[in-house]
């Protein structure tokens, strides 16, 4: 459905996408995750078709997506920071809206009004909360009929409350009309509840880009007692992290769990305990590869 | 294939924008007809005269096709249309909507045309109506200004969003925009002056008219005020604004290219460029450069203020200051300006210390040109052969002009002794000595341009003794009765109808202005006056000499239909009158003034 194809783009010296690619498979929720300055929101830009990349393509439906309106008006947009003329009423959006997306459903708006009751249309948006103003988005942006949505940070700032009922809003579009879903979050807690595929980002690339089944299985966390000397760990295990205190020794290591599994208990320990990764752990431990590891505290000289 | 132009966004602008048009249509309204009926009150005309009709003229040219209106007007437009531009949230939001650059680019335009042309529009039907109900026949000058008013604004408004689309801010929208009207003759301005303080007692020009194009503000006003250079060119405001329609046509069609440059401008744009001062890569070292240079120069004339005139003259000592205060002023802007473009006060990178050491060595380059004039411009008197007419200019307020070759050559003469003695002449303005006179000596050549000298020549007793003097050379040169008639009343003087002669009369302490009204005897204080000229009696040292005693200024009120005939365009002559001028001294005591 939405296909980057090896972005790169330059804001004066400061190169923000590097080679970026990225894929979004039709009907699936994507989870694009990433530190801050990754380049998350610049690439979601370039697929909104509101930036044009120095290099590369976007492609949506197999169309190159830049300055291309049919290809908009598939797609809606809602960025951290919503609208367009926050002095405008939802009406007076509604209005604009209608006359730019050819399938925005009036009849739909009509009907919303009762799921969003804290919402009054005839209200400029400026005078709506934060929480009312991202409701307020969702409510729009669905009626549009999109068949791509394109969320940034769409649940940052929120109460839990406020967070659950936008989390209901997307899914239940999806389920009801098969929207494909891109979301920047850092929240990945929440992530992992919705996703089924997983990008991650970092210094302008995409390093990685799993469905979250893939990935979580890929990553397993081992905890493992010895009585004695601790053996050494087999060379050919790809161990990601490993923290050893006392006779206990923790271990992350990428590949197939059951295999591991066996070979560990090769090393005969008092007890093996194997472990799947939230996607919170995942993301830290392979942030750690490219130099983004959570750095312990006690280990940083902080004596002057 | 997109829509062209969206109604949806369109209308939203609209809907965001609605109290610009609504406060220029009420601004417009409430001066149009409230100072209309004030004018024609006061004047005295009665409705549906002639005069009557050309107050209305200039008003509906100030109010509707004011190119200074216009020009403000349509930045604050180009910018409010523009406006998602200049703010990162609103450009992303609005270039992620189903809509391609090109139908955004013609719905803001369509939206800042509305917003001009709107108001106008409703002006001009209101102010027909009003005078219309006042009896008065004037709906073509009204609708023939209205249609001049819009094509002024496609001019200013296509300039304008070009502008306004080079920029990533607002205010530096603006700083161009108004930068991009005046900086060519602003900069001219300055390099004159640098010329004439470099170059002592000299001021060079080719041709005003090619600065004058490029200042649309002031050239299209000029025609459609019917002057240029002071000088009448049509007989009544209709006239005028037919006359400009072609020059205000020709400003139309740049201004539809200036949209063409905007709309690529806006294709190729940035939009991470919001925040930035300017948002196309290739303008930088070109806002960089023009505004140092342009801020360094008119900080130097700022500081020139407050030195006296005698100190910066001549002396290689002052050349080194100036020389010195440009380069650092300009330093200093060009500084700033880095500062601003790439917002940050880490300015000082190498490439840019390189550029200014480059820039320091181009501007002594040039200075120490001007100050060596290695080509002798500065002294250059040309051949009375390649001149076609010489004007002078000294002491009263228009140009006596010679064109037979006897007289030519009688002005270069003392034009070359008036460069042979600069020297002398700047010793004495550094000396304070007073007694000294600006005259301005343009040639026009054979060739169609213009060259223009100025000097200070010096008129004290000692120079009249002195025979040979540059005072006695240009009496001598002067002194032709035909021509002083010419530059008083213009080439028809014989042929005025004066319609009142204003003596002054001391009543008390005070002086007061006296009118003869009575046509025959005004008539004839007017020949006698052109008889004490022939006959030598009122010379053109006498003019401006009121000061002294013996001198009495007298002016003419002369009837303005017959002066716009030939071009001429002052109605109300003073001209100065010493104890010599019997004629006209004998016909104002047969009147009772003595």
């Amino acid at each position: 459905m939405i296909k980057a194809e090896h972005l790169t783009k330059y804001f004066g010296e400061f190169k923000a996408l590097s080679d970026a690619s990225l894929h979004v498979k039709e009907g699936s929720i994507y989870g694009l995750v990433g530190p801050n300055g990754a380049g998350k929101s610049t690439i979601i830009r370039h697929i909104t078709g509101a930036m044009r990349a120095d290099s590369g393509n976007v492609f949506v439906s197999g169309e190159n997506v830049y300055e291309n309106a049919r290809v908009k008006s598939m797609m809606a947009y809602i960025p951290d920071d919503i609208f367009y003329n926050n002095s405008d009423t939802l009406i007076d959006l509604k209005n604009l809206y209608k006359g730019l997306y050819k399938d925005f459903d009036e009849e739909l708006f009509k009907k919303m009004e009762e799921c969003f009751p804290a919402i009054d249309v005839k209200k400029t948006v400026r005078s709506y909360s934060k929480g009312m103003q991202k409701q307020a988005a969702f409510y729009l942006s669905i009626c549009t009929r999109p068949k791509i949505m394109i969320l940034d940070e769409p649940v940052d700032g929120l109460d839990p409350v406020m967070r659950r009922q936008i989390w209901s809003i997307i899914l239940s579009d999806v389920a009801e009309n098969g929207t494909s879903v891109l979301i920047s979050s850092h929240n990945l807690r929440e992530l992992e509840d919705v996703c089924d595929h997983v990008g991650i980002m970092d210094h302008g690339k995409v390093i990685l880009e799993r469905s979250l089944e893939e990935l979580q299985g890929n990553v397993t966390k081992f905890q493992m007692a010895f009585s004695g000397e601790k053996p050494e760990i087999p060379g050919e295990l790809d161990v990601m992290h490993s923290e050893i205190s006392k006779s206990l020794v923790t271990l992350i290591i990428r590949g197939n769990a059951e295999i591991i599994n066996e070979k560990l208990l090769k090393l005969d320990p008092l007890f093996l305990d194997m472990i799947p990764l939230t996607l919170e752990e995942v993301f830290i431990y392979e942030m750690g590869g490219e130099g983004y590891d959570v750095k312990n505290i006690s280990s940083v000289d902080i004596q002057k | 294939m997109s829509k062209i132009f969206h109604p949806s966004i369109y209308k939203s602008n609209l809907k965001r924008m609605w109290i610009l048009p609504v406060l220029y249509g009420i601004g417009l309204v409430v001066f149009s007809p409230y100072l209309l009926s004030r004018s024609i009150k006061i004047s005295g005309y009665s409705t549906g005269s002639k005069g009557a009709n050309e107050i209305f003229a200039g008003y509906f040219q100030e109010i509707l096709a004011s190119p200074w209106l216009s020009f403000i007007v349509c930045i604050i437009c180009a910018i409010s249309v523009f406006s998602y531009l200049y703010r990162t949230r609103d450009s992303y939001m609005i270039h992620a909507f189903p809509v391609d650059r090109r139908s955004l680019f013609l719905t803001a335009v369509g939206t800042g045309f509305t917003m001009l042309t709107v108001p106008k529009l409703f002006v001009t039907i209101v102010t027909n109506i009003y005078t219309i109900s006042v009896g008065a026949k004037v709906s073509g000058y009204l609708w023939g200004y209205f249609f001049e008013g819009v094509l002024i604004d496609v001019f200013f408004f296509g300039l304008a969003s070009a502008v306004a689309l080079c920029c990533g801010r607002t205010l530096s929208a603006l700083i161009t925009y108004v930068a991009a009207n005046f900086l060519y003759v602003l900069l001219k301005e300055a390099i004159y002056w640098l010329i004439v303080k470099l170059r002592y007692g000299v001021v060079i020009a080719d041709n005003d008219s090619f600065a004058d194009v490029l200042t649309p503000t002031v050239y299209m006003d000029m025609k459609l005020n019917g002057t240029t250079d002071g000088y009448a060119i049509s007989s009544d405001l209709f006239s005028s604004m037919k006359d400009a329609l072609p020059v205000i046509l020709v400003y139309a069609l740049v201004g539809i290219l200036f949209f063409g440059v905007a709309y690529v401008i806006y294709k190729y744009r940035h939009l991470e460029t919001a925040g930035s001062f300017l948002s196309m890569e290739w303008t930088k070292p070109i806002v960089r450069w023009v505004g140092a240079i342009g801020t360094g120069v008119y900080l130097v004339i700022f500081v020139s203020v407050f030195e006296s005139y005698d100190s910066v003259v001549g002396t290689m000592g002052s050349f080194a200051k100036w020389l010195l205060l440009i380069l650092l002023f300009t330093a200093i802007a060009f500084i700033v300006f880095q500062m601003l473009i790439d917002h940050t006060l880490k300015v000082f990178s190498p490439r840019r210390m390189r550029e200014l050491g480059l820039f320091a060595v181009c501007v002594c380059a040039v200075m120490v040109w001007l100050y060596a004039d290695p080509l002798k411009n500065a002294d250059h008197v040309p051949d009375p052969a390649d001149i076609k007419n010489a004007a002078v200019a000294v002491r009263i307020d228009s140009e006596l002009n010679f064109s037979e070759k006897a007289d030519i050559e009688k002005i270069t003469d003392f034009h070359k002794q008036l460069n042979r003695e600069k020297k002398d002449s700047i010793n004495k303005l550094m000396a304070g000595k007073e007694d000294h006179e600006n005259v301005q000596i343009t040639y026009t050549l054979s060739n169609g341009k213009l060259l223009i000298r100025s000097y200070e020549v010096w008129t004290g007793e000692e120079e009249k003794k002195r025979a040979g003097s540059v005072y006695n050379k240009m009496d001598a040169a002067l002194s032709k009765p035909e021509q002083l008639k010419i530059a008083m009343f213009g080439k028809n003087y014989s042929k005025r109808k004066v319609r009142e002669v204003d003596v002054p009369i001391l009543t008390g302490n005070e002086t007061v202005l006296e009118g003869i009204t009575e046509k025959k005897k005004a008539a004839a204080v007017y020949e006698a006056v052109l008889r004490d000229i022939d006959e030598g009696n009122i010379k053109l040292w006498d003019q401006n000499n009121s000061e002294a005693e013996s001198f009495i200024d007298i002016s003419f009120d002369l009837d303005e239909n017959d002066i716009k005939e030939d071009g001429w365009i002052k109605d109300y002559v003073s001209i100065t009158i010493g104890e010599d001028a019997v004629n006209t001294k004998a016909r104002l005591k047969e009147y009772g003034y003595n």
